[in-house]
């Protein structure tokens, strides 16, 4: 179903028992414009309310580009841990959706939202400095819990028993196990990559880095369809996580829908480091750089990708505005969803159905979508 | 862009279940994500889940800058 906030379509044709050709058609409105002509405080207020799943991190990068483009002194160390607060409880929450309903309902096994609700009570709003102690611990012995089942090890007893980080644990215990389960399921189809994957989007590019890259603010058709040095590329938790053993041995395999579900639990770890203010990455997940006078650039590393935000000011207004976001990378009509669409075998509708769906949903996009399926045997899709 | 429209809790059903209204269109969803949830509350809802709840005062000035941007607000099926 078509909506003002815009979907996606993939249409995938089969020719001699394999998918020939992806087609991917965007109907995503590009936001930037909404926010042409008005004051930078409006476009800030704006701007979280136009994206229900990442709207902290299109917050925060809206901030960031217009202090840049006005010339802010840098913000304070305090602000500057809040938002790393912000932006990884907020994809820690994305990840766990993905793992704890999205994955389990694809794959015929229970959705379990109420774990999740037992993880969302922890990590919405963001844990402060005060609550981060008895979070951070749970988070983390959730995620050594589901490697460690992955790598086929029984799982540990709680960790420390007796302390307010067990008690927190012991909210969302029953989730343990799932995240393994999913991966195991996806390890059981034997999905393979057919085709040489396409590159990985550097994960620890600053916003600086970006804009020498870029040169200039993107322009409406970099936003729709963006290249790095010319070339789709592959963003996400893939990207930042691709050399850590238990996604690298998936990737080494062929298996890079398992690997990205890998790769989304170490980024879910990453992310309790952010909120117990350890650097967990190379860069900062928010950084800014000004382009000029009046232009600034922000960068933002989101569960799903890298998100930037350009502005161009202008007596204060919005005068120009370009948001970069990661499904616009992951789902580019050169992009990785295509690369490893394309080759699939299409013998059976049902079973193409659901490779497909299964790669869409390891990818990630932001918003609703269609999947036609054209030229197989039985699809009702 | 996923438009995160409030939409006004307008019955609590079984469970963690709960009818909202958006813009005149009704549907149902779960409360499961968002604790003290009640009749008249505005909560911000993505695929069928509330995933933030607003106060009363909150949700109207979003309501009023989404009209003011040109978003008719009923024809959002998803958010």
């Amino acid at each position: 179903m078509s909506s003002l906030a815009g979907d996606l379509r993939f249409t995938a044709r089969v020719h001699g028992g394999r998918v020939a050709a992806v087609e991917v058609t965007s109907t995503r409105p590009q936001a930037a414009r909404l926010l042409r002509g008005r004051s930078a405080d409006e476009a800030q207020r704006l701007v979280p309310m136009l994206f229900s799943l990442c709207g902290r991190a299109q917050g925060i990068a809206c901030a960031a580009a217009c202090a840049a483009a006005r010339g802010d002194p840098p913000p304070s160390a305090a602000v500057v841990r809040e938002r790393e607060r912000e932006v990884a409880a907020e994809a820690a929450r994305e990840h766990l959706w993905r793992l704890l309903v999205d994955w389990p309902a694809l794959l015929g096994q229970p959705p379990r939202p109420d774990f999740l609700a037992g993880w969302y009570r922890l990590l919405a709003p963001a844990p402060g400095p005060e609550d981060a102690p008895y979070i951070v611990p749970a988070l983390r012995a959730f995620v050594a819990g589901e490697l460690e089942r992955m790598a086929g090890a029984p799982p540990r007893a709680s960790t420390d028993g007796g302390t307010a980080a067990a008690a927190a644990a012991a909210d969302v215990a029953p989730a343990a196990g799932l995240a393994a389960t999913v991966l195991g399921a996806v390890s059981r189809h034997g999905w393979r990559t057919p085709a040489d994957p396409l590159p990985l989007l550097p994960a620890d590019s600053t916003a600086a880095q970006w804009l020498r890259a870029l040169g200039t603010l993107p322009d409406e058709d970099f936003c729709a369809a963006p290249t790095w040095h010319g070339q789709a590329a592959e963003t996400g938790a893939l990207a930042r996580h691709a050399g850590a053993p238990p996604v690298a041995q998936r990737l080494a395999a062929g298996d890079r829908i398992g690997a990205r579900i890998a790769a989304r639990l170490l980024d879910i770890d990453a992310c309790a480091r952010h909120l117990a203010d350890e650097c967990a990455t190379p860069t900062p997940l928010v950084d800014a750089a000004p382009v000029g006078q009046d232009v600034g650039l922000a960068r933002v590393e989101t569960a799903r990708g890298v998100l930037l935000h350009g502005v161009r000011l202008e007596g204060g207004r919005v005068a120009d505005y370009a948001i970069v976001a990661p499904t616009e990378w992951n789902f580019h009509p050169r992009g990785a969803f295509v690369r490893e669409a394309v080759g699939v075998p299409a013998r059976d509708a049902r079973a193409l159905e659901l490779r497909l769906r299964a790669l869409i949903l390891a990818l990630d996009p932001c918003v609703g979508f269609d999947l036609v399926l054209e030229g197989v045997e039985g699809a009702d899709v | 862009m996923c438009l995160a429209i409030p939409a006004r809790i307008v019955e609590l059903l079984d469970g963690d279940a709960a009818r909202v209204d958006l813009g005149g269109v009704r549907k149902e969803i779960s409360l499961a994500l968002v604790d003290g949830a009640r009749v008249g509350d505005y909560v911000i809802v993505h695929v069928g889940y509330a995933l933030t709840l607003l106060d009363a005062e909150e949700a109207e000035r979003t309501l009023a800058l989404f009209a003011e941007a040109g978003f008719d607000v009923a024809a959002q099926p998803e958010s």
